[in-house]
């Protein structure tokens, strides 16, 4: 449960929004019950002075007969509930009204009214449990000194706060009831779309992989969210596309050999031959045998490097030397085919290479170019050394690439002309092997070609530290 | 048997080739979509065998377009592709079956002879024409006891001629049928092999099988007189 988004969004809201309510509840008491407090004593004040001069007029009329006033006053007096009582000297000059409850007044509260000019006030026990707010007042005719003390008992004060706490302990839980509800409400609406998108998101897979989720609003959070999810599913199916289309090209260009290897032998097993014929069909299955496994050694080549795995080793060696060897090496296919294959004479070039992985690059350029290449046609190899680097050309006067074909012509098992595949023997790794040698030295390779106009191959190679 | 192969690798061609004609079947090869719809066109073959990744046209292509045409000769699909989609694509173009390479040859020979006994009203691997047994799949033929020893191309034929017992079959459709796209329509060759088929399974019967019809052709019969032609 507190797995889900939805129900934490709303324990925290709850939380907050509770944490908020009790502040706020706590500042309102406090403020109520302070001026309650202060409308208490200021009322308390005004009516201690107004019985204050109603004593003193009484006393004129009674002719200096202070309990006759008092009991005047206290009778003509309207105090609600509040009780009065005179002092002299300590003692109560007055009867204590109806109630028959004595004003206890403190010998302090006395103490203090005799510092100031106006009513003291206190609190003090009494009445009930709740106790009163007292005033007290000295009042002067002639030589005579007396207090004047007014109590109002606080029971109703304390029950008005109390009924108050009793709102706000009822309210808060109900408030926080309902805005956990509330909550929970707007979080499950607002998180809709996240639960659709996952169940979308759960039903896409490998199978349905060019499914994409809905947006209803590219702009906000969710909109933004599932069209970068999109994006991503683009981006891996387009890699998936592109693993699917490998793996059945190589199965293609593997099952082919392996089926003339195993056809080739099971027709010349079938029946008695003589020797020219089965020399004839081993010659075949050992040339498909070799094909299959330079095709093996070319994946595994290029499954090493995908992997990261394949380390350059690095030296220093003279390029053109390297050059040189190569087309001496691819030699006997070219005059196989009548085609001259010839190196541009160069100065010596050093470089800090893999020497190996360069040779194979070369080769399978030269090789190449040879393949696509008609008899009586001409091949050259040039190097030149630039400010940035090497530079490599392998141009061929053949048969050329379509524009179309050749952004992929360094592709894996790609064939700008599906007729003319196979049977020439490549392995369709040659130029995927020789860009990944280029691209591990930090260089790059380019092709310029056009149908019927030949190819040229051009290898970059700056002279910089290289990296695997 | 005359069989369409169409493959662009030349040793995958050459291998199945060889073997099928060793088997006694006519097979003329094709190498790429449209030579494929070409030759099927021109010819009556009995079967084809159709790969799926060849140039111009795909194999799917071909064989949906040789049904569109109202061909209806069996066609085997061969590919290195296998998988399911690719079968099931293969199948709905209208292929009759399906070999994915590697294969072994038995298997495709097998699957052969399968497709044709669907299309022949042949159900069972021997054939009876009076006294005398064809095995389709050993290639082993008897009359009366006796075993008779042929040649792939004498068995060919004479597998055609007890297919069609009973029918007067011309020269012209023993041509196309018993012999490859390299048969010279104008030559004696076919006289010549029922010749020597005649003497192989006729000589000392009192009821000879192969009747000639004068400037007709030919008709297998195991009743006397040529049947009711």
């Amino acid at each position: 449960m507190f797995n889900s988004v939805h129900v934490r969004m709303t324990l925290w809201y709850v939380f907050v929004f509770g944490l908020l309510l009790a502040c706020f509840s706590v500042f309102v008491y406090a403020a109520i019950s302070r001026a309650t407090y202060s409308r208490l004593d200021q009322s308390l004040t005004n009516s201690t002075e107004t019985t204050a001069n109603l004593l003193r007029s009484e006393m004129d009329e009674n002719e200096g007969d202070v309990t006759a006033a008092a009991a005047e006053t206290q009778k003509l007096l309207s105090l609600g509930d509040a009780h009065m009582a005179l002092f002299q000297g300590g003692h109560a000059l007055t009867a204590n009204d109806s109630s028959g409850w004595v004003i206890n007044v403190p010998e302090s509260a006395f103490r203090a009214a005799e510092a100031v000019s106006g009513p003291s006030l206190s609190t003090v026990d009494g009445f009930d449990e709740e106790g009163a707010r007292l005033a007290v007042l000295r009042l002067r005719t002639g030589e005579a000194e007396y207090f004047l003390a007014l109590a109002q008992p606080l029971h109703n004060t304390v029950e008005e706060l109390e009924a108050l706490g009793r709102i706000l302990y009822l309210a808060i839980p109900g408030a926080l009831l309902v805005a956990g509800v509330g909550g929970l409400l707007l979080a499950r609406k607002s998180l809709a779309p996240v639960a659709a998108m996952t169940e979308q998101a759960a039903s896409i897979s490998a199978r349905n992989l060019h499914e994409r989720l809905e947006v209803t609003n590219s702009r906000d959070e969710l909109g933004r969210l599932a069209t970068v999810l999109n994006n991503l599913l683009s981006r891996f199916d387009h890699s998936f596309e592109s693993l699917r289309q490998f793996t059945a090209d190589a199965s293609h260009e593997l099952r082919t050999p392996l089926s003339i290897i195993r056809g080739e032998a099971e027709v010349a097993l079938s029946q008695k031959r003589d020797e020219a014929e089965y020399r004839e069909s081993l010659a075949i299955v050992q040339d498909e045998a070799r094909r299959l496994s330079r095709m093996v050694d070319d994946m595994l080549a290029l499954a090493r490097a995908d992997d990261g795995q394949q380390r350059l080793n690095v030296e220093e060696f003279y390029v053109n030397d390297l050059v040189e060897e190569c087309a001496r090496s691819s030699q006997v296919l070219a005059l196989a085919k009548a085609i001259s294959l010839t190196v541009d004479p160069a100065t010596d070039i050093t470089f800090r290479g893999d020497e190996s992985l360069l040779r194979r690059m070369i080769v399978n350029l030269i090789d190449n170019a040879i393949k696509y290449t008609p008899s009586r046609g001409h091949v050259s190899v040039n190097v030149t050394s630039k400010d940035s680097g090497v530079e490599i050309t392998v141009a061929d006067t053949g048969i050329g690439i379509p524009a179309e074909a050749t952004a992929r012509i360094f592709e894996r098992f790609y064939r700008a002309d599906r007729a003319r595949s196979r049977t020439d023997g490549g392995s369709g790794l040659g130029l995927a092997i020789a860009k990944w040698v280029a691209e591990a030295h930090n260089g790059s390779i380019d092709l310029d070609s056009r149908p019927g106009g030949g190819s040229t191959f051009t290898v970059s190679l700056p002279q910089s530290k290289p990296t695997a | 048997m005359r069989i369409l192969l169409v493959e662009d690798e030349p040793r995958v061609a050459r291998f199945i080739a060889r073997g099928l004609r060793e088997q006694s079947y006519a097979v003329d090869i094709a190498v790429d979509g449209d030579a494929a719809l070409y030759k099927a066109e021109i010819d009556d073959y009995d079967l084809i065998v159709l790969d799926v990744m060849i140039p111009s046209r795909d194999g799917f292509d071909v064989c949906r377009e040789l049904r569109r045409q109202g061909v209806t000769t069996p066609v085997l699909m061969l590919t290195a592709r296998d998988a399911v989609n690719d079968r099931v694509a293969g199948l709905d173009a209208g292929a009759d079956d399906y070999l994915s390479k590697p294969f072994d040859f038995k298997e495709l020979l097998a699957r052969l002879r399968a497709l044709l006994r669907r299309r022949e009203s042949l159900r069972t691997e021997s054939l009876r024409v009076g006294d005398l047994t064809i095995n389709t799949t050993n290639h082993t033929v008897e009359r009366s006891g006796r075993n008779i020893s042929l040649t792939a191309k004498e068995y060919s034929l004479l597998e055609f001629f007890a297919l069609n017992a009973g029918k007067l079959v011309g020269r012209d459709e023993i041509g196309r049928h018993v012999w490859d796209e390299n048969f010279d329509p104008f030559s004696n060759v076919i006289d010549v092999y029922v010749r020597r088929l005649r003497k192989k399974i006729d000589e000392g019967s009192s009821r000879p099988l192969i009747h000639t019809r004068r400037r007709e052709g030919y008709v297998f019969s195991g009743e006397a007189k040529g049947g009711n032609v």
